[in-house]
């Protein structure tokens, strides 16, 4: 339950461009902060520095008033789910949640209720005398996330913990895991490559990307105002369009060298001979006609280049509408992004 | 057809195998039966008068003493030797892993009687270590490293380690960096994540890699024979000196099967010791 600072973080492993470079970041106390990037952005070397699995190269990190940055791993007190789940083989889920209880010295009597404590917030009950290779993945990473819990972290650190298990059950575990923290008011890390993930369940979002965060927001503010190029095209669906074009963005007319940006949602979509209103747009021929669950994308080939259009499965505006025919495309500046190329 | 395919692809290993093995044991379980006339000649019976004798001795009894005693020193000095070093094999990250691990079981590749002669160059009375501790006056007279107990149980256990370090390795499979890296995470230090977590799932290799080296040490015939100048007796060099000295091949098939059915039974109580711990 602390604040926790990384300024500077870098690390470098060989002579590969450094993994990790120059990140700065902070978590307010309490709060739930994703880290959203792709796959070998850095996001788990990131973690292992917090965690003082890996030496940093360069950078600071402080937890609460304290530079931990030196600090040995096992002085930390920092709560690390592992994306493997890391559980000792050869404990039972009651040895693994009370493993770190027992290396602060908790007495016995303590430790007891507070494991039983443990397995209860993770609905654990009646499974602790169960060796790892006895549960399944889901209640094995419930024993994970008990187990990192337990020792009552200053800081719970979680790397794509949720990623081995199926569709429903990680819906499931996503809730769960963001009551743990709230009722435990931990300050967490919450690392994903699953942006769904992350907006849906964290305070706040900062996306990584090349070992650097790019934007750090309110999943709102990630969404509807990225900073940069890469956020607005990793975060959601979106049309970019190359200048120069006759494209008007909310920050003036599209030049060369920049692109504009519109997600799909954002873009109506006209039938033939309908009169274009908003101040942007396109005609074009179908090219593609694709749904998204309840959502149906129709993508043109318009002048301006290729341009998708989304509309509610239930509206009639794309109905009977067959690749090769022609529609209008048509958006308001105050939806278009503009970034340089 | 299809059915005596495998068998005719494993024929050429059982052909081997009862060649090598099968046929010489059958050989010596039915020259163990044989009678040894006081003369000295050996006359084709079915007797187990030969057994009959070996089980009266005591110095049989004084024999397996010592093969069990010298086996079980050097099993349990080379794995504890082995143990850092294989430990140390599996996690090195280094590119010079290969030839660390190629330098390990190096031993392997010489022959044990030219390593024995190069023990007696180390170990003997003007050997090195001798050598050393003189000309530093640490001791008067030389100390006596070679030709007793001290020089076999040496020479053995560096012979059997390389196979120590093998199979330590082999076992070493459970043994997972990020979960002794959870349990730094949880508070412990290094020698704690070591007793609590490294140890305990390192125990069935040590347990492997311990039988292997007792085994091999038990049956070892060259380090006791060659480094024991004659004063170290343990079954293997008896049975040699049965067979090759007193030419009383009866006896000396007796005391080799005894030898052999002490190993097997070694092997049965870790099999079963073994499935009932991971039970
Ligand atoms: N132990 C390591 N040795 C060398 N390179 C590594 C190591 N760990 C990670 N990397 C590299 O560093 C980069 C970032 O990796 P990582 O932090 O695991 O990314 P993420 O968790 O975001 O997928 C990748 O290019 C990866 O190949
Ligand atoms: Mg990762």
């Amino acid at each position: 339950m602390a604040r926790l600072a990384l300024e500077g973080l870098t690390k470098a492993y060989g002579t590969a461009p450094p993994a990790v470079d120059g990140l700065t970041l902070e978590a307010e106390e309490g709060e739930f902060l994703a880290l959203l990037g792709p796959s070998g952005c850095g996001k788990t070397t990131t973690l292992r520095m917090v965690a003082g699995l890996v030496p940093a190269d360069r950078g600071r990190i402080r937890l609460g008033e304290e530079d931990i940055t030196a600090a040995p791993v096992h002085t930390r007190g920092i709560g690390l789910v592992f994306q493997s789940y890391a559980l000792f083989p050869h404990m039972d889920a009651v040895g693994n949640i009370g493993f770190g209880l027992e290396m602060q010295g908790v007495p016995k009597a303590e430790r007891q209720a507070r494991v039983a404590e443990a397995l209860r917030l993770t609905r654990l009950e009646g499974l602790g005398h169960r060796r790892p290779r006895e549960l399944s993945g889901g209640q094995q990473q419930r024993v994970a996330l008990a187990r990192a819990i337990a020792i009552r972290p200053r800081l719970l650190l979680l790397d794509e913990c949720l990623s081995n298990l199926d569709a429903k059950l990680r819906e499931e575990m996503r809730g769960e895991i963001r009551d743990i923290q709230r009722a435990s008011a931990t300050t967490a890390l919450f690392v994903t490559h699953d942006q769904t993930e992350a907006l849906s369940i964290c305070d706040t979002v900062a996306v990584m990307h090349r070992g650097r965060i790019e934007q750090r927001g309110t999943p709102e503010e990630i969404y509807e105002r990225p900073a940069t190029r890469f956020v607005a095209s990793f975060i959601g669906r979106m049309n970019a369009i190359d200048g120069p074009a006759p494209v008007m963005t909310r920050e003036g007319p599209l030049g060369a060298g920049e692109t504009a940006m519109v997600r799909p949602h954002r873009v109506r979509l006209l039938r033939e001979g309908a009169a274009a209103e908003g101040d942007n747009a396109a005609s074009g021929t179908v090219r593609r006609i694709t749904y998204i669950g309840d959502i149906v994308q129709v993508q043109a080939a318009t002048p301006l280049g290729p341009l998708a259009a989304e509309v509610s499965g239930a509206s009639p505006l794309w109905r009977g509408l067959d690749v090769g025919a022609p529609v209008g495309l048509a958006w308001s500046s105050s939806d278009t992004l503009r970034f340089p190329a | 057809m299809k059915g005596a395919l495998p068998f005719l692809l494993l024929a050429p290993a059982l052909l081997a195998l009862v060649a090598v093995f099968v046929v010489p044991i059958a050989t010596i379980g039915r020259i163990a039966l044989y009678v040894s006339e006081g003369s000295g000649a050996m006359r084709e019976a079915v007797a187990l008068d030969t057994f009959r004798t070996l089980f009266a001795d005591s110095f049989t009894w004084e024999l397996t003493r010592n093969s069990a005693h010298l086996a079980l020193l050097c099993a349990s000095l080379a794995t504890l030797i082995a143990y850092p070093i294989a430990l140390f094999l599996f996690r090195t990250e280094s590119r010079f892993r290969p030839l660390l691990a190629i330098l390990a079981v190096a031993p392997l590749l010489v022959s044990s009687v030219v390593r024995v002669v190069g023990w007696l160059v180390v170990l003997g009375d003007q050997g090195l270590i001798n050598a050393a501790l003189l000309s530093l006056g640490l001791v008067d007279r030389a100390v006596p490293l070679i030709n007793n107990w001290t020089g076999v149980v040496i020479g053995l256990t560096e012979s059997v380690m390389p196979y120590v370090i093998l199979s330590l390795l082999a076992g070493f499979g459970r043994l997972d960096r990020t979960v002794e890296e959870a349990a730094a995470t949880l508070g412990a230090p290094p020698w704690r994540v070591f007793l609590r977590v490294t140890l305990p799932l390192s125990l069935p290799a040590i347990a492997l890699g311990w039988l292997i080296g007792f085994v091999l040490s038990f049956s070892a015939f060259v380090s006791p024979k060659l480094l024991g100048g004659g004063r170290v007796f343990v079954l293997a060099t008896e049975i040699y000196d049965l067979a090759m000295q007193a030419v009383d091949w009866p006896a000396a098939a007796a005391m080799a099967l005894y030898a052999l059915s002490l190993t097997l039974l070694v092997l049965a109580a870790y099999t079963v010791l073994t499935r009932r711990v991971a039970a």
